[in-house]
C-alpha cells in the first residue's frame, strides 16, 4: 500500500518537475535574463530660483569592470513653475552595458518613481538599462527629452 | 525497496522545491539582479515607504529646501537735505524657509543694512560722512501650500531704530504686517511684496516708521538662463506725505561655481520720486545671491 502511494507521489513529482522545466525554458525564451554590467552612485542637486532661473549639479560614479568613471546627469528639474530645491541621492545597477561608451545617452523612465516608490527603472536610446534606488527631499521631474548622462571630462 | 522509494521521494521533492525557486527567481530578472547587488552591500536597499500620499504632499513644496543668501550693494546720489551727498548701502537679506508640514512653509527674512554716507546734510544742518548699521528689519511670511504656481504669504514685520545718531535713518521702532504674492508662469515671474509699518515708540526727529511699502516686480528668464527684471520699491510715509519711489531695472545670471549656484545681477536705479533728504536721481545696484540646499 505504502509502495503504491509512494509510486504515485513520485509520478506527480516527476510531472511537476517536467512542467517546471518547460516553464523555465519558456520564460527564458520570452525574456532574456540580464545580469548587472556595472554599478553606480549618484548625487543630484536641483535648484529653481524665484526668477525662474535653474541650476543643477550632479556627481555620478560608474563602476565598470573594476574601474570607476565620473559622469554628470542633466535633464531633471523640479517641475513647471516650481521654486526651491531638491536633493536626490541614489545608487543602482546598470544592465546590458557591453561597451563603456554606451553608458552615455538619453534615458527614459519605464517604471517606478524615485519620489514615491524610492526606485526607478530607466532605459537608454542604446538599450542600456538602469535600476536606480534612492531618495529625494523634493520633486524630481524628468524633462521631455529624458535624462542625459555624460562622462565628465 | 520501500526505503529506497522513500529516499527517491525526498530527493524528488527537494529537486522540485529547488527548481521552483529557480524559476520564480528568473521571472523577475532585473529586480533579482538588483537585490543580489543590494545584498552584496554594493548599493543600499530602498527605504520602506509609509504612505505615498503623505510622501507626495511632503515633496510637493520644495521652497523649504533652499536657503538664499543675497548680498545687495547700492550706490545712491542726491542724498541729504541739499541733495549734495552720496550714499552706499550693503544689504544682507537671507531668506530662510522652514517646513511646517503638508507643504506649508514659514519664511523668515531678516534684513541687515550697512550704510556709508558722504557729505550728507541732515536735519541739524551739519554735513556728515561716516558709516554704520542703518537698521535691522525682520519680515516673516506664513506661506500655505497652494498647489498652484501662485504663492502667497503673510506675517509680522518689525524694524529696529537706526541708532542714536539719527544719521542713518529713523530712530523709531516700527512694527506691522508684511505680505507677498507672486506667480510663476513659464519664463515670467510677477507679484507684489509689501508691508504696513506703524511707529511703536522712539524719537520722531529723524523720520517716523509710519510707512506703507509696495514692491511690484516683473521678471523674464530667457532660455539661456539670463533674467531681466523690473522692480519698483515705493514707500509712502504718512507723516512726511511723500513717497520714495526708486525703479530698478537689471539683468542677472546664475553660475555654478565649485558646485554652488550663485546668481549675479546688476542694473541702474532711477528715483521717480523721493522723500526729503533721501536719495534722488540715478543710482546703481549689484546683487550676489548664493543658495544653500538644506
Amino acid at each position: 500500500m505504502k509502495y503504491k502511494m509512494c509510486k504515485k507521489l513520485m509520478a506527480v513529482l516527476v510531472a511537476l518537475c517536467l512542467g517546471t522545466l518547460c516553464h523555465l525554458s519558456h520564460a527564458e525564451a520570452d525574456q532574456p535574463i540580464p545580469s548587472p554590467s556595472a554599478t553606480f552612485t549618484i548625487d543630484i542637486k536641483i535648484y529653481a530660483f524665484v526668477t525662474g532661473q535653474t541650476a543643477n549639479t550632479s556627481t555620478g560614479i560608474l563602476t565598470y569592470q573594476g574601474k570607476q568613471y565620473l559622469f554628470t546627469v542633466s535633464g531633471v528639474g523640479l517641475g513647471k513653475n516650481q521654486i526651491g530645491a531638491s536633493h536626490l541621492v541614489g545608487s543602482g545597477v546598470v544592465y546590458n552595458l557591453n561597451n563603456l561608451d554606451d553608458f552615455e545617452g538619453s534615458y527614459d523612465q519605464i517604471s517606478g518613481g524615485i519620489m514615491v516608490a524610492g526606485h526607478a527603472k530607466l532605459i537608454s536610446n542604446k538599450n542600456v538599462g538602469i535600476h536606480l534606488i534612492g531618495s529625494t527631499n523634493g520633486p524630481v521631474i524628468i524633462s521631455p527629452g529624458g535624462v542625459v548622462i555624460k562622462f565628465s571630462k | 525497496m520501500i526505503s529506497l522509494s522513500k529516499v527517491l521521494c525526498v530527493v524528488m521533492a527537494a529537486a522540485f522545491v529547488a527548481f521552483s525557486s529557480f524559476v520564480i527567481a528568473q521571472e523577475i530578472p532585473a529586480r533579482e539582479g538588483t537585490v543580489a547587488v543590494e545584498k552584496s552591500g554594493a548599493i543600499p536597499a530602498p527605504k520602506p515607504m509609509t504612505n505615498s500620499a503623505d510622501i507626495a504632499k511632503q515633496l510637493a513644496n520644495p521652497i523649504a529646501n533652499m536657503i538664499s543668501l543675497p548680498l545687495q550693494y547700492q550706490s545712491s546720489r542726491g542724498v541729504g537735505i541739499n541733495q549734495s551727498g552720496s550714499g552706499q548701502s550693503l544689504l544682507f537679506q537671507p531668506v530662510a524657509p522652514f517646513n511646517l508640514g503638508g507643504g506649508d512653509t514659514f519664511i523668515l527674512r531678516p534684513i541687515i543694512a550697512g550704510v556709508r554716507e558722504v557729505s550728507i546734510q541732515g536735519p541739524t544742518g551739519q554735513p556728515y560722512s561716516g558709516y554704520g548699521i542703518s537698521s535691522v528689519t525682520i519680515e516673516s511670511f506664513y506661506a500655505p501650500n497652494t498647489n498652484s504656481s501662485w504663492i502667497w504669504g503673510i506675517g509680522p514685520y518689525a524694524q529696529s531704530p537706526s541708532g542714536n545718531s539719527g544719521r542713518f535713518g529713523s530712530q523709531q521702532t516700527g512694527a506691522g504686517v508684511t505680505a507677498v504674492v507672486l506667480n510663476r508662469d513659464g519664463p515670467w515671474t510677477y507679484g507684489v511684496l509689501g508691508f504696513q509699518s506703524w511707529n511703536v515708540g522712539g524719537n520722531a526727529t529723524y523720520g517716523t516708521q509710519n510707512n506703507l511699502y509696495g514692491q511690484p516686480f516683473l521678471s523674464y528668464t530667457t532660455a539661456n538662463g539670463w533674467n531681466y527684471a523690473a522692480i519698483m520699491e515705493a514707500q509712502y510715509n504718512y507723516d512726511a506725505h511723500r513717497t520714495s519711489n526708486p525703479l530698478y531695472v537689471g539683468a542677472s545670471k546664475v553660475l555654478v561655481i565649485d558646485g554652488t549656484p550663485i546668481s549675479f545681477g546688476a542694473g541702474p536705479i532711477y528715483y521717480v520720486s523721493n522723500t526729503p533728504g533721501g536719495p534722488s536721481g540715478w543710482g546703481a545696484r549689484a546683487t550676489v545671491t548664493l543658495v544653500i540646499l538644506e
